[in-house]
């Protein structure tokens, strides 16, 4: 066990850019996601399923295919 | 001049304002810190998941396993990202007509697809600058780095294979005005490449070796003069393919 948290501690430097980078993507495409509910396809469920599981490409592919415009119109 | 600094602006604000400045500093920051995260790891992982008393002769990690992984993932991970991103860039304007306004107003048609190609030359500047300097960073504190050749010369390469793929891109997108078609005119130039290489002949002039080669340039065994061919023709069918979108787009009826 002791060995394990020495593991740990050792990657932690990359360990805290790497968690913080994709959830912090997750968590603000996700809250985008929830907030404009308007998409070219798909629905909410869908999408925040994506968004928060496929890592990275999951936002990437809804900000660039997935996401409706601003003003509320589905297109 | 001017009408090319103001296009360049709204391009500009654009991108930021379709989230692209974000997805590409987390995603190319997120590469640049898996890069050397894989390479320390891998040995430490086989060793935990290898049966007990199975004895397995590892070498330390080294600055070139770093590298290797920077080789895999930005031309992979990371340009198809990239592709993905930019695959809108004519098309959503030839859907949504609003290029016609201003053109009407007098801006001129091959302002419009230098300056479209340029902001996505910045952004991919931006995207390999910050994964190389993030991995170099990294690589620098764990590893020494001093037996690596031409560590700049080989990521140019891979920065002038980019900038083909894009300029392809942009080209497909703007030829079938669908976000579909830049994406899969560029799949079918890769994979006509791919075809290429399987000829030996073709490895002294492929643009392909300018991604396949940067970890044979690292080692040492393959000096940068060599590649001189397939620099010069990427660089010019990335021109010529930018000359045919604009000679195409001064055509085309929107």
């Amino acid at each position: 066990m002791n060995t394990d948290v020495e593991i740990l501690i050792e990657y932690l430097p990359f360990l805290i850019p790497l968690i913080l980078l994709q959830i912090g993507l997750g968590i603000f495409s996700a809250v985008h996601v929830i907030r404009n509910p308007h998409y070219r396809f798909g629905n909410q469920v869908m999408w925040l399923l994506i968004v928060l599981f496929i890592q990275f490409i999951g936002p990437l592919v809804y900000f660039v295919f997935g996401r409706g415009d601003d003003h509320g119109r589905a297109n | 001049m001017n009408s090319w600094v103001g296009f360049f602006k709204k391009e500009w604000f654009e991108s930021v304002k379709t989230y692209k400045l974000l997805l590409v500093l987390v995603i190319f920051s997120i590469l640049g810190v898996l890069n050397p995260f894989t390479a320390k790891i891998t040995p430490v992982l086989m060793e935990n998941f290898m049966p007990e008393g199975a004895v397995l002769n590892l070498p330390e990690p080294a600055a070139l396993d770093s590298w290797l992984q920077f080789y895999k993932n930005v031309p992979q991970m990371g340009l198809i990202v990239f592709i993905l991103l930019f695959s809108t860039m004519m098309s959503k304007e030839l859907e949504k007509g609003t290029l016609v306004i201003l053109l009407t107003k007098g801006l001129h048609r091959s302002t419009v697809i230098t300056t479209k190609f340029f902001i996505a030359l910045c952004y991919w500047t931006l995207a390999i600058a910050l994964s190389f300097s993030i991995t170099y960073a990294y690589t620098a504190y764990y590893w020494d780095q001093n037996s690596l050749h031409h560590l700049f010369f080989a990521v140019s390469c891979l920065y002038a294979f980019g900038l083909l793929l894009l300029a392809i891109t942009l080209w497909g997108n703007t030829f079938f005005a669908t976000s579909s078609g830049g994406i899969l005119v560029t799949l079918l130039f890769m994979i006509s490449l791919f075809i290429f290489a399987i000829f030996p002949k073709s490895h002294s002039w492929s643009p392909l070796e300018l991604m396949a080669t940067p970890p044979e340039i690292l080692t040492g065994d393959v000096i940068p003069s060599d590649l001189v061919i397939p620099y010069v023709l990427t660089i010019g069918l990335t021109l010529f393919f930018v000359w045919l979108t604009t000679t195409h787009f001064k055509k085309k009826l929107l």
